[in-house]
């Protein structure tokens, strides 16, 4: 079940990455294409132990720059997601209970990722800095990355739960 | 005994993933490793049959939100266009306006050469009942410019009508299809002469021969017979006989007569000032076009009949 799980996310993270550049992309979204398989994986990892959640981030990173139409060097997209996911994992304690809480954690995912995958590209000499542009992709990114958040969410632990480990379920009903 | 399961501490996994990253750039963006170059080109096309399933099942809906996002902009274009348009179109009206003024004037002058008489333009200001005269029109001149009152008003085509009051820059004309307008005429012809009478602007004039005897035909020309000293131009052209009726009770035949002139559509005119010397006689009548004559000739084709041995 386990194998079926990991499966399932990379599954899903693949058919994210599909819709977003095959579909999103195509969509014309002021500012930046909506970031679908980030938000995905976001959700993913907020379910996740902290290193489960650091491997889905370096799963996304790999996706993202391995596949066409990205230019961009293999694991430059890892190393921003290996880290966000880690410290989100860390304080998934702090937003577990609350009902927006997470929508936000995964909403700010994507302008965190976008600030460290910059950082990333500036120091490989692959990207150089406009702060007005940044901005603006800050913002639009939280906003797409709330819309996506309030629906992705509740699929992820839907199909979450469809994919449990059986132990995991047994401990829960004896509880 | 249970097996003891090795589970790597998180910061350890941390690290090693982040150092397998640092790697992966390493080879991929500095070193530029063959194999994950050949890697990602292949991957072009792993994933292309994917997008391209992805792009046929959402496209759509991809239309459909994009036209919802560009519903303003559409209409903003659509705006301009209309806007675009009816530019055009005003401007396509003020050519073929132009277009018919130049005819309109062009015709004028072409009848005054003929005729040999010295006309004085205007442009008529409206059309109508004006001042108890029943049909008849305003033009722009008037005593200012020459005109007096039993002035010939003429157009391209013929007769319009005559000056019934002048004031200094203006003129009332009274039609010749007004009701109280009775004007001689006389037939190609024969050169019988009869009494045109006007029965209003969308109305056709009346013709009665003086001779009561005479003989009217259907599509013979009418022009004005003039007299000396008389209101009229001998000669100017008035319209044809469209059709013959007997009067009940008499011998006489009264003939519908259309205007060579279309009344209701006046813009340019002209008013003779000056008289020509001779009658003009039969040459101000408009000449007709002769109508050419379609001749269609049908040649019967064999159709191809297939023989039944096949061959040749």
């Amino acid at each position: 079940m386990r194998v079926a799980r990991s499966a399932m996310v990379l599954t899903m993270l693949f058919i994210g990455f599909l819709i977003q550049s095959a579909w999103l992309s195509l969509l014309n979204f002021p500012v930046v294409i909506p970031p679908l398989v980030v938000v995905v994986a976001a959700a993913f990892c907020l379910r996740r132990e902290p290193l489960n959640a650091a491997l889905i981030g370096f799963s996304a990173g790999i996706i993202l720059d391995f596949f066409p139409p990205s230019t961009t060097p293999l694991g430059v997209s890892s190393v921003s997601l290996v880290l966000i996911f880690f410290f989100v994992n860390q304080v998934r304690p702090l937003i577990e209970g609350s009902l927006i809480l997470p929508v936000v954690a995964v909403a700010l995912v994507p302008s965190a990722y976008l600030f460290l995958n910059t950082l990333t590209r500036i120091l490989l000499s692959q990207q150089t800095l406009s702060i007005t542009e940044l901005l603006a992709d800050f913002v639009m990114l939280s906003l797409y990355g709330l819309i996506l958040a309030t629906f992705v969410l509740p699929v992820t632990q839907w199909l979450d739960r469809l994919f449990a480990p059986r132990n995991a379920i047994s401990v829960s009903r004896i509880r | 005994m249970r097996r003891r399961q090795f589970t790597p501490s998180p910061l350890v996994g941390l690290l090693a993933l982040l150092l397998t990253s640092l790697l992966l750039i390493a080879a991929d963006g500095i070193v530029k490793l063959g194999i994950l170059q050949n890697l990602r080109a292949q991957s072009v096309n792993v994933v292309t049959p994917f997008q391209e399933l992805t792009f046929s099942v959402t496209s759509p809906i991809a239309d459909f939100l994009t036209d919802i996002s560009e519903l303003g902009s559409k209409n903003e274009q659509i705006q301009r266009l209309e806007n675009e348009n009816s530019r055009l179109r005003e401007k396509l009206l003020s050519i073929e306006d132009i277009q018919r003024r130049l005819s309109d004037m062009s015709s004028l002058l072409d009848i005054s050469a003929r005729g040999e008489f010295r006309i004085l333009g205007a442009r008529t200001l409206s059309i109508g009942s004006e001042a108890g005269y029943g049909s008849s029109i305003v033009i722009d001149a008037g005593s200012l410019d020459g005109i007096k009152p039993s002035m010939v008003v003429i157009s391209g085509a013929g007769v319009v009508g005559r000056i019934v009051t002048v004031s200094p820059t203006s003129s009332v004309v009274m039609l010749l299809c007004d009701v109280k307008s009775q004007v001689g005429a006389r037939l190609e012809s024969s050169g019988e002469v009869g009494v045109i009478s006007g029965y209003g602007l969308n109305q056709p004039l009346e013709y009665r021969l003086l001779n009561p005897k005479g003989e009217l035909t259907k599509g013979t020309k009418l022009l004005t017979y003039g007299v000396e000293n008389g209101v009229f131009n001998p000669g100017l052209p008035i319209g044809y006989i469209e059709s013959v009726r007997n009067i009940p009770g008499t011998s006489s035949k009264v003939a519908r007569v259309r205007a060579y002139v279309d009344f209701t559509k006046l813009d340019y005119v002209g008013v003779i000032v000056k008289r020509p010397r001779s009658d003009p006689r039969d040459s101000l009548l408009p000449t007709l076009a002769p109508t050419p004559t379609v001749t269609i000739t049908v040649t019967a084709t064999p159709s191809p009949t297939p023989s039944k041995s096949g061959g040749n």
